[in-house]
């Protein structure tokens, strides 16, 4: 408990959430998102090649098999994050697949390239389809994913 | 020069790493593993082989098939070619600035970024004119679904004649068909 200033000058008891609570709704959060996106890939699979191939980033060879089997990895971290099991090598996953989810929708910025995402499925809300927050939006999840690997590191460590 | 608990620490963070990279490594090929399996109990399994040029076969009825006055509910690449010289309304529903680098000739902009009723009541005049008229809608891409929703809302307004060219732009720049801008 730490007793916070107000307006007014007053004093008030305030509960910080400790830094294990944060971690744990972090975690929560996060997996709840990649099992989402993972569950709406899958259920609209028939789309998602053509997403991937819009970024104009792999082979065409390997599209049709990152678009298979990338949505039940998500889903797999995504319900390790959730449960605890396997955590800090699904989050390890989570962050490599969050940078380079990034590093794609930078490529396709820097190239000005029409892309269609579908990361949350076909029905995703418009506002935020576009190139720029999907791009904003895989930053948030990677810097996110990296601070909470490297508390992990740290805890770890100091035992 | 490095003391003795620092680098003996950084080795140990360098174990955990790797340890977890090998666990991350473990995770993927199981779920990839998954996926690849479970793909081939789908009703319809995605092919290995991705191509942007074909279409599924109900989705391309043969040209002789098609009729202006009741246009199937998707169209081809080639019956796109074909039709856009007899007359049918193309609608780009792409973003304005998509549209502004490029498009199908003689399409307008309604683009599903935005709100609906007020790009609509833009063009309102021109689809307002015949509401049988052939009208063909078409996005990004494949994956994009949003000429399948603008494709919708016409329809609730009373448009009766409309159809979706799946492959969309990327399939009709992929053919270098002409392009206009």
């Amino acid at each position: 408990m730490d007793r916070v200033s107000i307006p007014g000058g007053k004093m008030i008891n305030f509960h910080f959430p400790s830094s294990q609570t944060i971690v744990l709704s972090a975690r929560l959060l996060l997996g709840t998102i990649f099992v989402y996106a993972g569950t709406a890939k899958i259920l609209t699979l028939e789309t998602f090649p053509a997403s991937i191939a819009s970024f104009e980033l792999v082979p065409t060879i390997l599209v049709s098999i990152i678009a298979i089997a990338l949505p039940p990895i998500e889903i797999l971290a995504g319900l390790c994050l959730v449960t605890g099991r396997c955590l800090n090598s699904a989050v390890l996953l989570l962050c490599c697949l969050a940078a380079t989810f990034t590093l794609a929708f930078l490529q396709a910025e820097w190239r000005n390239l029409d892309i269609d995402c579908n990361c949350f499925g076909p029905n995703e809300n418009q506002a935020f389809k576009a190139r720029s927050i999907s791009l904003l939006r895989a930053f948030l999840l990677f810097y996110i994913l990296l601070k909470l690997y490297i508390s992990a590191i740290r805890r770890r460590l100091s035992t | 020069m490095e003391n003795a608990p620092s680098l003996k620490r950084r080795n140990r963070c360098l174990r955990l790493i790797w340890k977890d990279a090998q666990g991350a490594f473990l995770l993927a090929c199981i779920g990839g593993g998954m996926g690849l399996v479970a793909n081939q109990f789908r009703e319809k399994p995605l092919p290995l082989s991705y191509s942007s040029k074909t279409l599924p076969e109900e989705h391309s009825p043969t040209e002789e098939a098609i009729e202006l006055q009741s246009l199937p509910e998707f169209v081809s690449v080639s019956q796109v070619r074909h039709l856009i010289n007899r007359g049918v309304l193309i609608l780009d529903v792409r973003s304005s600035s998509a549209f502004q680098k490029g498009h199908i000739p003689g399409s307008i902009n309604l683009p599903k970024t935005g709100d609906f009723k007020t790009e609509y009541a833009k063009h309102a005049r021109r689809l307002e004119e015949d509401k049988t008229q052939p009208i063909i809608l078409y996005c990004a891409s494949r994956g994009c679904q949003d000429a399948r929703l603008i494709r919708a809302s016409l329809q609730s307004l009373g448009y009766t004649n409309t159809s979706v060219f799946l492959g969309g732009w990327r399939e009709w720049i992929g053919y270098q068909f002409p392009v206009e801008k």
